[in-house]
Formats: C-alpha cells, structure tokens, sequence
C-alpha cells in the first residue's frame, strides 16, 4: 500500500505543558518520531492522555489549556483544523461508523485521493485480502467482533496516508487472549506501513513492542497559581 | 448486590395490572371497535365529489410538512450542535390552535402585516393549503429540534465526527456523511408522529386548512359528527382511508431514511474537506436568521393575541385598535372561564397522572433490568388520533360509558392522559436512562424501601426531567381537539374546543381571547416548572460536552 510519505516523517513535538485551572501543570519532555516509529504512552486513567492526543488533533479542549508545537515533516501543525493536520485517529470505542459497511467506512478514507470508484473497491478488496478479513465488504460492524473491528479500524486510518496516526486505548474492550493477538498485529501493521503513531494505554503490556515509551508525568503544582 | 437489591418487588401487583390496563386497554378497545367500521372502503365513499383533492391535499401537506420540518431541524440541529438554542424550546411549547389563530391575524390579508405593508402578504390565504402546510412546518420543526437534540445526545456523533475530520472530512461533510444518517433513524419514530399528525391534522386544519375541499382529518370528524346513518357510515369507509395514507406516509419516511443513507453512502466516496467551508457558513447563518424570525413570529403572534383580546374597533386598514376595551376583553375572558377551569383542571389531572404512571413504568423497567423498546409506549403517536378516537366511539363499551356526562368526562381525561403520556414517556426517559441506580441503591442498602430510596436519592437528579415531562403532559393535554370533542360528546368543552367553534364565526375578539387564555396557560406552565426544566437543559448540556 502507501509510504506514509514520499519524504521521510519526523514528528516532533515539543515544550508541550498541560495547564489545569486549579493550578496543576504537567510538562512533557520533548517526542520525536521517524518514520514507521512507534511511542507508547503509558499512564492511569484520567490523568490527561487522552485530552493530549486531543490536542494533537486539533480538538479545542475546555478545562485544560495545552500549549507546545506539533511539527511533522517541518511543517507546524499549529493553527491547522483537524482534516488538514493528515494525522489519524482510532478509537477502541465506537471505532468505525456502525451505520455504514466495511468498504464505505474504508472509502471514507480514500475520498481525498482522486481514485475512481473501481479502483477505490479494488484497493479495499486487496486491503482487506492482505488483513486477512476476505469478502468482508458489506459486513456492517455490529456483525464483527471487537479484533475485527479493532483491524478495520487501523486500516481505515492507514488507508487516509496520514503522517501520524494516534490511538486512544485501542484495545480496551477485547478479552486478554485476542487483545495480546490484536497488539502485536497493530505493531506489525504501522511497521510494514511506516507509519509514525502514537499509542495511548493504561496497560503496560500493551505498550511491550513500542520503539519509544513514555511515562506520564505526575502533576506538578504552579505555586505563583495556587 | 446491587442486582439483588434492584431486583427486589416495589410495589404490588394491583399497580403492575392498572399500569397495563391503562397502556393497553385503548388497543384492545381499539381493535372492537373496527368491527363497527365494517364494510370500509366501498363505492359509497369513492362516489364522494372531490375525494381525490381531498386525498391528495392531505397527502401533499403530510409529505412537505413532514420532509420540510425534518431538512430544516437537522439543519438547525447541524448548526446549533455546540451551543443549543432554547427559543426553540419557546416556539414548540406554544399551543397549535393559539398559535395558528394568531399566525393569520398576522399574516394573511386584512393581517396586521398587510396592514403594516400592503399588498406584500396576500398570498397567505386565510384558509388554504400552503397557509396550514407553513404553519404546520413552524410547529413540527421546533418539535423536531428539541427532542431531536436530545436523540443526538445518545448518539457518541462527536467521537464520530472527530474520526471523520481525522480522515480528511470538513465538519460539514462529517456531519452530513456520518452522523446525519444514523440521526435520522434514530429519529425514525419522531418523524413517523410528524408524518402521522400532518396526513390526518383535524384541529389546525379545522381554522386554518382549506374548506372546499377540505382535508381527511376535518372531513372525517364532520362526516362523524352529523349522526345520520349515511354520513357515520362514510366516516367508517374514511378511517380505513386515512388508515391506507398513514401507511403511505410511514413508507415515506422509511424511503426518506434509506434515500439519505443510500446517497451519504454513496458520496462519502467523494468528500472534499476545504470547498464546503462557505456553504457552511451560509447554513449557519440562514439557521440564525431562521431561528430569530420564528422567536420574533412567536413574539408578535402572543402580542397580536394579546392586542386583539382587548381592542375595540380595529377596522382595515388600521394599524392599530381605534379603541382600547379592558372591560370587553375582561368580560370575554369571565364568559371563558368555565371553558378555562375545565381546561385547566384536566390538563394537571393528565399530567399528574402520566407523570405517575411514567415514573413507575421506568422504574419498574429498571427493578426487572429489563428495557422495554420505545415503541411499546409511544406507539399511540403512530396512528392518526382520528381514527384511533373513531375505533373508539365503535365500541360497544366506549360508546355505552360516554352516554352519561361523567362517563363523558372521565373517558376524555382517560384519552388525555394516553395520548400525552407518549409525548411525556420520550421527554422523560432519555433523562432517566442517563442516570445510574447507584443513589438508589444506596438508599436501599441504608434500610430504605424502594420508593422512599427513589423520593430521597433518586427523584432529586430526575426534579428537572420530572418538570420537562410534567410540562409536556399538560402542554398536549391543553391542545387536545379530536379526542375532547369526540370522547366529551359535547359534555366537555375546553378552550381548544371552544376556540374551533369560535373561529368558525366572523367575531375576531372571542377567538382571539380563547387563545390567548391557552397560550398563558402554557406560559404559566413553563414559568412555574421553567427554572427546573433549565437546570436539566444545563446539566445535560455539560454532560453533552
């Protein structure tokens, strides 16, 4: 399929500080990522990963005010809206669009590439061929189980060639015998795509095969604030 | 636990069986009274001059209420997603009847409007087609957004949308792509009522509807009303008619519904993230622009009431009253007011009782971990109340009950409280079911019986949705026309039912005070339970977020 980019990938992000109202601050430590690079981000529930990856996007947030730079490729992804950053999302939860089928929720992602719709349904074909999910076309995602979904998911997000692509817990949800499958799937896949991405969890056994790992840091508290 | 604490009996089995009688017993009377409305659909009815103007207005105003209102709510839904406007709210509880009186003494000719500017208005006709199409589309699209928004609200559309845009989608293609369709089924039961209501409207077609022909709903209440063995007998043949355009119009929205998903699904294909942003914008403000003229229509109808009930004299082409008669307004309220008692009296009759009745079914539902689908209670919106009050009158038992006043009365109220109670059942559990039982729980684990645990821990969370369905309950229950005249056989007579009659006649001023009595009492109602009915609005809102 694609190369993420023809030129080489190198997300950066950097002086990156999330600000609370009540005076807390968290301060990450500079993220660089090359090409088909993988960073874990591990840390309990409700310290702020997800509103991070938020922010990465693109998505205002309102009880937190995050500031920092999102470079990829030397481009500042600041001021951009979400469907121009070309960074990807997958979310375990509600991961693919439950009123549409396989291939529409897959040509969603190609709609931005000028393709004609054959050569649309014969890319999804082969893509789905390659995941080892045949004929699964015009399945809707109530009639697949959460590894499936989880699978289509990932490559509807691959499928859009975004530089980076970010996933919000991405496992949660399947039992521990299909999550440890699914997770070493997930690292393979992004590989052989070469796709920079961002994997957020609360567990540390889904973060095993990351390239880079990050602790999230403990709140600190603003003195000047309080 | 927590299971075998909510599993746990709360109430006896005398209320379970009274709760049934009450949803169910309509049907069952429903289904004996068609035998009276054999033999249907025979020469007799087609020989009938003009029936097919009078199939095909209704059908025309069902269709383009039903599809306009639905186009213009998801618009405003669309636009309004972040930041929710509440003078829909306004809007939607204002009475049909008032409102439709006071919307054509602003706008139709000899209308303050056309007094205002001349000429520029008279395409309004006083009773037309168009003229009742537009006021049911002002009243069905704020209907549509309000319980709509509440119907997104389940829907997790802002992780969808987010995943759209992460896909290249512009917030405009996300949202009609990927969230549009799914809203509309969810929707699906709330645009059938739409669909319903509008194929077979009696009460606004009845003052504002064409006359020569008219529609089916007003034809088939008067065919009904002659109580001549001919005419009853057409209005047996009528209900198997207006049965046959429901049916069309619920496959109308069911081909609305897959028309939409087939063409999102097929232009997803095809999104393009940066040539819609101007489109958008002039959506949204077109939905400004929309949402300040109907609160202003809403404004000035009140007021036109208001100037109406106490002028004296106000001949075209007047822009305002020659004279100004407190006491002609005063006396023309006194001569209302056993009108407005029995109003009043039965509509917080109704919404007490639906409001019991609707909390115990949710509870009850909740103790037996067992939810029941939507369509079970508001299934009574989804057959014209024409001909459910027509299958009613047939039966043996309805008709023998109705004879005496009090049987009369009692039969009203009883059809009051069912058709209300489906209104009141979607205002209310959407709110319910986002509240976990852990209060209540609680409360029983420190040695509280269901009920008390529900009064103390549980009943303080649902006081704002409480009001919201209170409200709704009463709010249908002072705009009931089919079933008050039918079921009441002239034993009760409401301000609705009065205010047909009196807009029949060429007096403006008692029309115009009945009205305006019915659209205070649904202001009162709004003020008395309004600070409630905020609160929740508030939190969902922040919970929404």
């Amino acid at each position: 399929m694609n190369q993420a980019s023809s030129t080489k990938t190198r997300v950066l992000i950097s002086s990156c500080v999330l600000r609370w109202q009540q005076g807390q601050f968290i301060r990450l430590p500079e993220i660089s990522l090359e090409q088909g690079e993988t960073l874990g981000v591990m840390g309990p529930s409700g310290c702020g990963k997800s509103t991070w990856l938020r922010w990465l996007l693109g998505v205002p947030q309102p009880y937190v005010t995050i500031s920092g730079t999102i470079t990829i490729a030397g481009k500042v992804l600041n001021s951009l809206p979400i469907e121009q950053r070309s960074i990807g999302l997958v979310m375990q939860e509600q991961a693919l669009f439950p009123h549409y089928s396989v291939a529409e929720n897959l040509a969603f992602a190609l709609a931005q590439q000028k393709m004609s719709l054959r050569a649309q349904k014969a890319l999804i074909k082969e893509q789905l061929n390659r995941i080892g999910l045949t004929n699964y076309e015009s399945r809707k995602p109530y009639q697949l189980s959460g590894g499936e979904r989880a699978r289509i998911a990932l490559l509807r997000a691959a499928l859009a060639k975004p530089q980076l692509i970010l996933l919000d817990e991405p496992f949660n949800g399947l039992d521990q015998a299909r999550r440890q499958q699914v997770c070493e799937w997930t690292y393979d896949f992004l590989r052989s795509q070469g796709i920079a991405a961002i994997i957020v969890s609360h567990e540390q056994n889904d973060l095993v095969d990351a390239q880079q790992q990050l602790m999230w840091p403990q709140s600190q508290v603003d003195e000047e604030l309080v | 636990m927590a299971s075998e604490v909510s599993t746990v009996r709360f109430s006896g089995y005398g209320v379970a069986i009274l709760v049934g009688l009450f949803l169910f017993l309509p049907w069952v009377v429903g289904l004996s009274g068609i035998n009276g409305l054999v033999p249907w659909l025979t020469a007799e009815v087609w020989d009938y001059p003009g029936l097919s103007s009078v199939i095909g207005q209704s059908l025309t105003v069902g269709f383009t209420a039903t599809t306009v209102s639905t186009l213009l709510a998801s618009l405003i839904i669309y636009a309004e997603q972040r930041r929710p406007s509440r003078l829909w709210a306004l809007t939607f509880t204002a009475p049909h009847l008032a409102f439709a009186v006071a919307f054509l003494w602003l706008f139709t000719p000899f209308g303050w409007i056309d007094r205002l500017l001349p000429g520029s208005w008279s395409w309004f006709e006083h009773q037309s087609l168009p003229t009742l199409t537009l006021l049911l589309i002002s009243k069905e699209t704020p209907f549509l957004v309000v319980l709509g928004r509440q119907q997104l609200l389940q829907l997790p559309f802002e992780n969808w949308l987010l995943q759209a845009r992460s896909l290249g989608a512009s917030s405009w293609h996300s949202w009609w792509f990927v969230v549009l369709p799914a809203w509309l089924k969810s929707m699906r039961l709330l645009i059938i009522a739409v669909a319903v209501y509008s194929v077979g409207v009696v009460d606004i077609a009845s003052v504002a509807g064409p006359m020569n022909p008219p529609l089916l709903g007003p034809l088939l209440v008067s065919w009904q009303q002659q109580f001549d063995a001919t005419t009853v007998n057409l209005a047996a043949q009528g209900f198997w008619l207006l049965i046959a355009l429901t049916v069309v119009m619920v496959a109308w929205v069911y081909v609305q519904e897959t028309l939409v998903r087939k063409v999102c699904g097929r232009q997803l294909r095809r999104h393009r993230s940066l040539q819609t942003r101007r489109r958008a914008q002039a959506i949204l403000g077109g939905v400004g622009v929309l949402r300040w003229l109907m609160f202003i229509v809403s404004m000035a109808s009140g007021l036109t009431l208001f100037a109406m009930s106490f002028a004296e004299g106000w001949f075209y082409p007047a822009l305002l009253p020659s004279e100004w008669s407190l006491q002609g307004g005063i006396a023309a309220v006194v001569g209302l007011a056993p009108q407005l008692f029995e109003t009043l009296g039965i509509a917080l009759l109704t919404a007490t009782l639906v409001t019991l009745v609707l909390v115990w079914i949710r509870e009850w539902q909740r103790a037996q971990s067992r939810e029941i689908p939507d369509l079970v209670f508001i299934a009574a919106l989804l057959l014209p109340q024409t001909a459910l009050v027509l299958a009613w009158l047939h039966a043996d038992s309805v008709s023998y009950v109705i004879r005496s006043e009090t049987g009369a009365w009692w039969v009203t109220v009883y059809a009051h409280c069912w058709f209300s109670f489906a209104f009141a059942y979607l205002s209310y559990a959407p709110a319910e079911r986002a509240e976990t039982q852990d209060h209540l729980t609680v409360g029983r684990s420190l040695g509280f019986s269901y009920w008390r645990s529900w009064w103390y821990f549980k009943r303080p969370q649902l006081n704002g949705a409480l009001a919201y369905a209170f409200l709704v309950s009463f709010l249908v229950s002072i705009a009931q026309y089919v079933p008050t005249l039918l079921m009441g056989q002239g034993y009760v007579s409401t301000l609705t039912t009065e205010l047909v009659v009196l807009s029949s006649g060429a007096e403006w001023q008692a029309p115009a005070v009945a009205a305006m009595l019915l659209w205070l009492l649904a202001l009162l109602a709004i003020i008395v339970l309004g600070s409630s009915i905020r609160r929740l609005h508030f939190s969902r809102d922040k919970k929404s977020r």
